[in-house]
């Protein structure tokens, strides 16, 4: 109000400035600086707001399963029957998510075997092997990949990856199971690893490489011994990061997991026990989506499950952290 | 001895760059086989028009492509304002206190999310808490709490590329912070928002697991409804193809593997699209800076 008096004729924001800045306007425009400062605070803080959200909401709505046949039951048992016996919603009800979690293990590390490999390698063709090539072709594919729904490499699984598994997997099974879900992963966390790899290879100082080279050693001695091991730090991020994305992967693995609540038969079938339908977390809890609100007890428990992948997903958050100190802005 | 580390060093390259060239082969081989698994349907009009046809022939993905891009467009309406003004603050205000770390850190947990997560919380938040149902505008908020640090990112990066005599000149000349953001930065920095904007809506065509959980809650986009109401319930084109494992059981859409390869393909033109939109307008639009 005092400042329209002030300022007989003010200036609207986004015309040009005045040619003679006069003491009055520039009052004005000092205001207007001050509130925006705590409109941008603001607006960063969302993103606070929204991580304090999502704690508070999946504690609170897994707070009755974690109560009542309590965390004893939730991360000991295997026996997962959070619909009721008997095919009803009534029935006793049982919420041992152990097998869920075994079953992300299991999935995740298969796809960590995988796509190690071919990260590193196709970081190392970036970085050392073959440049000009890596920028023309190989830094596209992997941009590419990137951009794949995620859910287009579960139906590519389905389609294309189960009728070949099927072939040499015990009979009456389709061939879904821990292999095809760690695979597909497999192929979906390379970029995200081959990326900061790639990061981590070019922050190695040069005279390193150079002094290996120049005491005799062969490119992959200066590789897997000098350079690797100097970008570790990056390198290991980005596994971290990678696992933390196949851990929390759901739709992709929910098309070729099977979704079955059976540790694979690894006594009896040894390997092939892979081939066998089981399940993980994610799967478990994207099964519940049509019961949503007809099951509280089901979603519940489901909820549980959400609440240990988001603990996971902290603890890998603290992992890159806690191996990356000092550079910021490593994550992403 | 010597010999030896050099036939592990060929060796060695070798095996890498056959990775190398099972990454690329792979990649080349999944986009020419989704196309001509969907070809057929992708060059059938009624494809872009029809709804899905439960027991009958001819389905069509007519209301999800619509609702794709309805949830599309009103989630980046809600995103761009936010990470413009958060990315605003990270680059050009924050300091370096305890604060500015708090927030950084929680931009950077939440770029972390799993998309199931953010699905379950959207469901209790914008679902449950506000007593309605799964709809496209919960979709959309789904959509803004996972494109938000992409969002941030883009517009800090953007801003923070600009040199510093930009910033040095407008201060000098007496302009505020705000006005120099305003009247400087930002449309100096627009080529790369610009492109991070497009290649964040690309993003929003992949996404599936948090629009399940708030947007459509299992059902199918059934009937043609190309209503403006954002609280409607439907399905997008990812969501409906993880759904095909159920479609094809029998009784349910006929043509199920035909129609899912159509869906397939459809997505995957259209990230190709965005994506390349996004790098062509980015050179262009370098190139006029640079030129003008």
């Amino acid at each position: 109000m005092s400042q329209d008096v002030l300022a007989p004729r003010p200036q609207p924001l986004g015309s040009a400035p005045p040619r003679t800045p006069t003491r009055r306007i520039s009052l004005r425009a000092a205001r207007i600086d001050a509130v925006m400062r705590w409109v941008l605070l603001a607006a960063a803080a969302v993103s606070i707001l929204v991580i304090v959200l999502v704690v508070a909401f999946l504690a609170g709505k897994a707070a009755p399963v974690l109560r009542t046949p309590g965390l004893r039951q939730f991360l000991g048992s295997t026996t997962w029957q959070p619909d009721g016996t008997g095919g009803g919603f009534g029935g006793a009800s049982f919420f041992g998510a152990l097998m869920p979690m075994f079953g992300s293990f299991m999935v995740v590390a298969l796809a960590l075997v995988i796509a190690i490999p071919l990260a590193l390698s196709a970081a190392m063709i970036l970085e050392e092997l073959n440049p000009m090539v890596g920028s023309r072709v190989l830094r596209p594919a992997v941009e590419l990949f990137v951009g794949i729904p995620s859910v287009v490499y579960g139906y590519l699984g389905f389609i294309a990856l189960l009728p070949i598994l099927e072939r040499v997997a015990p009979p009456g099974k389709q061939g879904s199971g821990v292999l095809a879900a760690g695979v597909v992963l497999s192929i979906m966390i390379v970029p995200t690893i081959t990326t900061l790899s790639a990061d981590g290879l070019r922050s190695v100082p040069r005279a390193l490489k150079e002094a290996s080279l120049a005491l005799g050693a062969t490119r992959w001695q200066t590789m897997w011994r000098v350079q690797l091991p100097a970008a570790r730090a990056i390198i290991i991020s980005g596994v971290v990061l990678g696992l933390a994305r196949a851990m929390g992967e759901a739709l992709a693995v929910a098309l070729v997991i099977g979704d079955v609540n059976s540790l694979p038969p690894f006594k009896e079938y040894g390997l092939k026990a892979l081939l066998f339908p089981t399940t993980t977390m994610t799967v478990t809890i994207t099964d519940g989506v049509n019961q949503l609100a007809i099951n509280p007890d089901g979603t519940a428990a489901r909820y549980g499950l959400a609440l240990v992948l988001l603990l996971i997903t902290f603890a890998c958050i603290a992992i890159v952290r806690f191996v990356n100190r000092g550079s910021a802005r490593s994550l992403q | 001895m010597n010999a030896r580390a050099r036939i592990t060093d060929r060796v060695a390259i070798l095996i890498i760059r056959g990775f190398g060239l099972i990454l690329v082969a792979l990649l080349a081989w999944i986009i020419v086989f989704l196309l001509i698994n969907g070809w057929q349907e992708l060059h059938r009009a009624g494809f872009y028009t029809a709804a899905p046809n439960i027991g009958g022939p001819g389905s069509g993905v007519g209301p999800q492509l619509f609702n794709t891009f309805y949830v599309l467009v009103l989630s980046m309406v809600l995103t761009v304002p936010v990470a413009l003004l958060a990315g605003i603050y990270f680059a050009e205000y924050a300091g370096t206190g305890a604060l500015t770390n708090v927030v950084r850190r929680a931009t950077e947990t939440l770029a972390t999310l799993p998309s199931i997560i953010v699905g379950l919380f959207g469901f209790a938040l914008f679902v449950e808490a506000t007593h309605s149902h799964p709809s496209r505008l919960a979709a959309s908020l789904a959509l803004l709490v996972i494109n938000l640090p992409y969002g941030i990112r883009v517009t800090e990066d953007s801003l923070r590329a600009l040199p510093n005599n930009l910033r040095e000149g407008s201060l000098a000349l007496g302009a505020t912070r705000w006005q120099t953001v305003t009247r400087v930065l930002l449309p100096a920095a627009l080529p790369g928002l610009i492109t991070g904007v497009i290649l964040i809506a690309g993003r929003c065509f992949g996404e599936a697991a948090a629009i399940l959980f708030t947007g459509s809650a299992g059902a199918i986009t059934a009937t043609g409804n190309y209503s403006l109401s954002p609280f409607l319930q439907g399905d997008t084109l990812a969501v409906d193809l993880y759904q095909f494992r159920t479609q094809a059981e029998p009784g349910t859409v006929t043509d199920a593997r035909q129609y899912a390869d159509g869906v397939a393909a459809l997505l995957i033109l259209l990230v190709l699209a965005f994506n390349l939109s996004a790098r062509l307008i980015g050179r262009v639009a370098v190139r006029r800076l640079q030129g003008g």
